[in-house]
């Protein structure tokens, strides 16, 4: 632990962080843009200056990256300290001598962490009344959207997507004011997990393709706590709807698990929930004639035509619990099947008392990233537990080395 | 590494180039190249059978055994394995069930066991309530099927990527099929009476993830708000309705807190579901917690094409959320609850700050879920066996089941978006095989099974064992993988 001084209280925090991270933790707002608390501090965006004094009696201080700056014992800092609070305005104001005029017609508008921080800074006033940059844009697939005019240059996308993801189709081109974050050329993104770019990204220059179709603000939207269904990781989600359509999943974040990211099945893979040939009234089905019934007609015919006979229930690894159990007690435990076939239920079985077993122990998604060797049996994960690749990932990204030699056994 | 050079751990660019030539070490043993071949050690491409055999081998070498059965070169390679996990701080092994070979998992846990308490073992499963299936217990669909039975209620499962169609067909036939589901499936076009049940998006459940995690979904709009004749229901709704129906007995579920209490009541093992979550009725400052943003617009207006007299918000009786605006927006939500991550003046998704205990860390209160495998009884430890060699024939070939992240999904391959991203169905055939074969990349050919004949183009990739074809999973016609096929060049 350490203390810290800030605007001239006392705080402890942990000292092995940086005082961006401390104050944010305790509370304080400093507005920030390349920092990203799975991303680390590079200190390209100049933001999150503070006002550093050496100590108590130190009046003139000197102006620091708080990101940049381990929050060691007895720092004094200030953030309200004037030639502090001029530079972070001097700094949004350069960023937005580029930045377009529009929020009204952008995708990110209302939840746009450049938007937050432009407010956070009382920036209101333009005075660059010249021409702006302009790029042309990438055409990256049905799964994103760019226009590279929003961009601030702060990084975080190949930052995520190279170091952070292991992706080789994404990078940073050109240089100074015109630099430029996208593929060598246009084209699909390849990694399962270019979706976080969306997040990742502070402003609009990613953002989802799979929302722009029927999109609304996030304010517009009704949300709710949910489990991404995708495969059994247990992501967290956190879906949108409006008029009776789901129009987006973003990240939710769950610090055991999915952390601040989620994999591309999970965030666009839900667009069957809107499918218009889904039932959504009961049904009776004669020789491919389709019949929509009211639910009472729809029940009292089920209880007619299974009264006095043998009914056999099957229920699936891919509903919840209670129907299952629902079904369950509707038909007897004699007459449940988990709607597994004999071999996926053995192996599953399998799974479940090897998890159960003395001296096994099943670490988090997250607890995955802290291993020091990792020995992968039959899976290619980023198909199967796609989330989980990016944890082992991870763990290598930031050594990322030349190419692993490759070996082949013939069986 | 960083903390030794006295570098903290948050400065991105110098960690980096710090750990630039060191790297943990990862290997990876599986049928074909996987996509974490760039940040692998060492990785072998072998059949199922032969990924367990080298996986006992590492096991055997980790306890300091000699290894029989092996050729030098894997002997070897065990051994390099072996010696790597053993001076590892903190070895972690991750199998599952995506090649369904039963001995891959036990060799897995077999590694696991010999390395000791400082070893982790995780195993992925097919589904996402797989886990909580596992635990609930029941017949597999062959048992089920193998009885006598006049009629059939299949909820949210479609039988045709379970079975092969032949035997789901056989089994079907001349019974009253009842299906409840969200989505047109194979098995939905075969039924008399189908029900209508919620997605995720409209209805509330708990599921088990594969680390035995349980965790609560909720719903997430009313459906019926916006088209009063929609007659979407959770499962247990309809299922509890039936019953209470067909017994003569009064309904004794009306929300979902009395069947979550009625399966942990019924079901120990299942007893700690009840803690994945708050109550229905819980409350924040005595609200309920709001599922829409407090500027949440055009309510007044949404429902106008309908009647211009707005209707009062749907209630929500199963949980402590509420369809509307009007309701707790805040930090004070515990994490199984919060719908949406907003605080004032922090809109984007950077909002999850003012969430967490640590910028970075965990959720305020404890991040959501139950770790069921954490509360349940331990089972003693076993020894497991490696499995005995399969002998190569060359005159029959063995399929190996080939997962894709988008391609393999139930409902991936059914969402608008993916359409451009699902490959086509092919089978992966390796280098050696197609010259053997004498067969390029798009030719058709022909594999034979007992049951059925399966007509797909061949993709030539470089890395797949020789005498394995790559079944591609959830694209092609469900089979049994299990026996040898006879493969022929053409339609």
């Amino acid at each position: 632990m350490a203390t810290i001084h800030v605007d001239g209280k006392s705080y402890e925090v942990n000292g092995s962080e940086n005082l961006l991270q401390a104050c944010l933790s305790l509370g304080i707002d400093i507005p920030y843009f390349c920092w990203h608390p799975s991303l680390g501090s590079v200190g390209s965006c100049r933001q999150c200056a503070v006002t550093q004094y050496a100590n108590p009696e130190d009046t003139r201080g000197r102006l620091v990256m708080s990101c940049m700056t381990p929050a060691a014992d007895n720092t004094y800092i200030s953030i309200e300290d004037n030639e502090a609070k001029n530079f972070r305005a001097s700094i949004v104001e350069f960023l937005m001598t580029n930045h377009p005029h529009d929020c009204p017609v952008c995708e990110e508008g209302g939840h746009c962490h450049l938007q937050d921080m432009t407010v956070m800074t009382q920036h209101d006033r333009r005075r660059y009344r010249f021409t702006k940059r302009t790029h042309y844009n990438q055409e990256l697939g049905s799964f994103i959207s760019h226009e590279m005019n929003r961009c601030i240059a702060c990084y975080r996308c190949v930052r995520y997507y190279k170091d952070y993801a292991g992706g080789t189709d994404f990078g940073v081109y050109a240089s100074a004011s015109r630099v430029y974050f996208g593929r060598p050329e246009s084209g699909t993104l390849e990694s399962e997990f270019s979706g976080n770019l969306t997040e990742v990204c502070p402003t609009g220059v990613f953002t989802d393709k799979t929302h722009s179709e029927r999109y609304n603000r996030k304010w517009d939207m009704q949300y709710a706590p949910s489990v991404c269904q995708g495969c059994s990781s247990g992501c967290n989600i956190s879906p949108g709807e409006r008029y009776g359509e789901l129009r987006r999943v973003e990240n939710r974040f769950n610090g055991d698990v999915n952390q601040y990211f989620l994999c591309d099945k999970g965030r666009f893979g839900t667009g069957y929930v809107n499918r218009a040939d889904r039932p959504r009234q009961p049904q009776f089905r004669t020789a491919g004639n389709v019949t929509t019934v009211s639910v009472d007609q729809a029940l009292d015919t089920v209880i007619e035509n299974i009264q006095a006979k043998k009914v056999l229930g099957i229920g699936s690894p891919r509903a919840s619990l209670e129907s299952n159990f629902a079904l369950r007690e509707l038909v007897g435990q004699e007459n449940y099947s988990t709607g597994m076939s004999q071999k996926e239920q053995n192996l599953v079985e399998l799974a479940a008392s090897i998890m159960q077993t003395e001296g096994v122990y099943n670490p988090t998604m997250r607890e995955i990233e802290s291993y020091d060797a990792v020995l992968i049996l039959g899976e290619d994960l980023t198909q199967t537990a796609p989330r989980m690749a990016l944890s082992v990932r991870e763990k290598q990204s930031q050594r990322n080395g030349s190419r692993a030699p490759y070996s082949r056994m013939v069986g | 590494m960083a903390a030794e050079r006295r570098t903290q751990e948050w400065l991105a660019e110098p960690v980096q180039r710090i750990g630039q030539d060191e790297k943990s070490p990862i290997y990876i043993l599986a049928a074909t190249q996987t996509r974490l071949a760039d940040v692998a050690t060492g990785e072998v491409v072998a059949s199922p059978n032969d990924i367990a055999r080298l996986g006992f081998a590492v096991a055997a070498a980790v306890a300091g055994e000699s290894i029989t059965g092996l050729a030098d070169d894997a002997k070897a390679f065990a051994q390099t394995i072996a010696d790597t996990l053993k001076a590892a701080k903190k070895p972690l092994i991750i199998s599952g069930t995506s090649l369904q070979d039963a001995s891959i998992m036990e060799a897995a846990a077999q590694v696991a066991q010999n390395l000791g308490s400082n070893a982790g073992l995780t195993l992925t499963v097919p589904e996402v309530n797989s886990m909580g299936l596992a635990i609930l217990g029941g017949q597999s669909l062959e048992q089920a099927f193998a009885q006598d039975f006049d009629a059939v209620i299949v909820v949210e499962n479609d039988l045709y990527r379970r079975l092969p169609a032949a035997q789901v067909n056989a089994a079907l036939s001349g019974k009253d099929v009842i299906v409840l589901d969200h989505s047109e499936t194979e098995t939905v076009k075969k039924a008399d009476i189908v029900l209508s049940a919620a997605s995720f998006a409209e209805g509330d459940g708990t599921v088990v993830s594969q680390e035995g995690r349980a965790q609560r979904f909720y719903q997430v709009y009313d459906p019926s708000y916006y088209k009063p004749e929609l007659a979407i229901k959770e499962s247990w709704r309809w299922l509890h309705a039936l019953e209470t129906g067909l017994k003569g007995k009064a309904i004794s579920w009306t929300l979902l807190d009395d069947v979550i209490e009625s399966v942990a009541k019924n079901v120990p093992a299942l007893e700690a579901i009840q803690d994945v979550a708050p109550n229905a009725g819980f409350r924040v400052h005595g609200l309920k917690v709001a599922r829409e943003p407090r500027r949440y617009s055009g309510r007044t207006a949404m429902r106008a094409p309908l009647s211009i007299h707005e209707p009062k918000q749907p209630v929500d009786k199963d949980s402590a959320l509420t369809f509307s605006m009007e309701g707790y927006v805040g930090n004070q939500t515990p994490a199984a609850l919060v719908p949406f991550a907003w605080s004032a003046g922090w809109n984007s998704p950077q909002a999850w700050n003012k969430f967490q205990d640590n910028v970075g860390g965990h959720l305020k209160g404890g991040d959501a879920g139950i770790r069921l495998f954490d509360r349940l009884a331990k089972r003693p430890a076993r020894t497991f066996v490696a499995p005995a060699p399969v002998v190569a024939n060359p005159e029959s070939f063995r399929r190996v089941p080939m997962q894709h992240i988008f391609a393999s999904g139930e409902f991936t391959v059914k969402t608008p978006a993916m359409e451009s991203r699902i490959p086509e169905a092919m089978f992966a055939v390796g280098e050696q095989d197609a010259a053997r074969l004498n067969v390029q990349d798009g030719q058709k050919i022909t594999v034979k099974t007992g049951e059925a004949e399966i007509v797909l183009p061949v993709q030539v990739i470089e890395y797949l064992p020789t005498g394995y074809i790559g079944y591609p999973v959830g694209i092609a016609p469900t089979v049994s993988l299990a026996e040898p096929v006879s493969v022929a060049v053409g339609v």
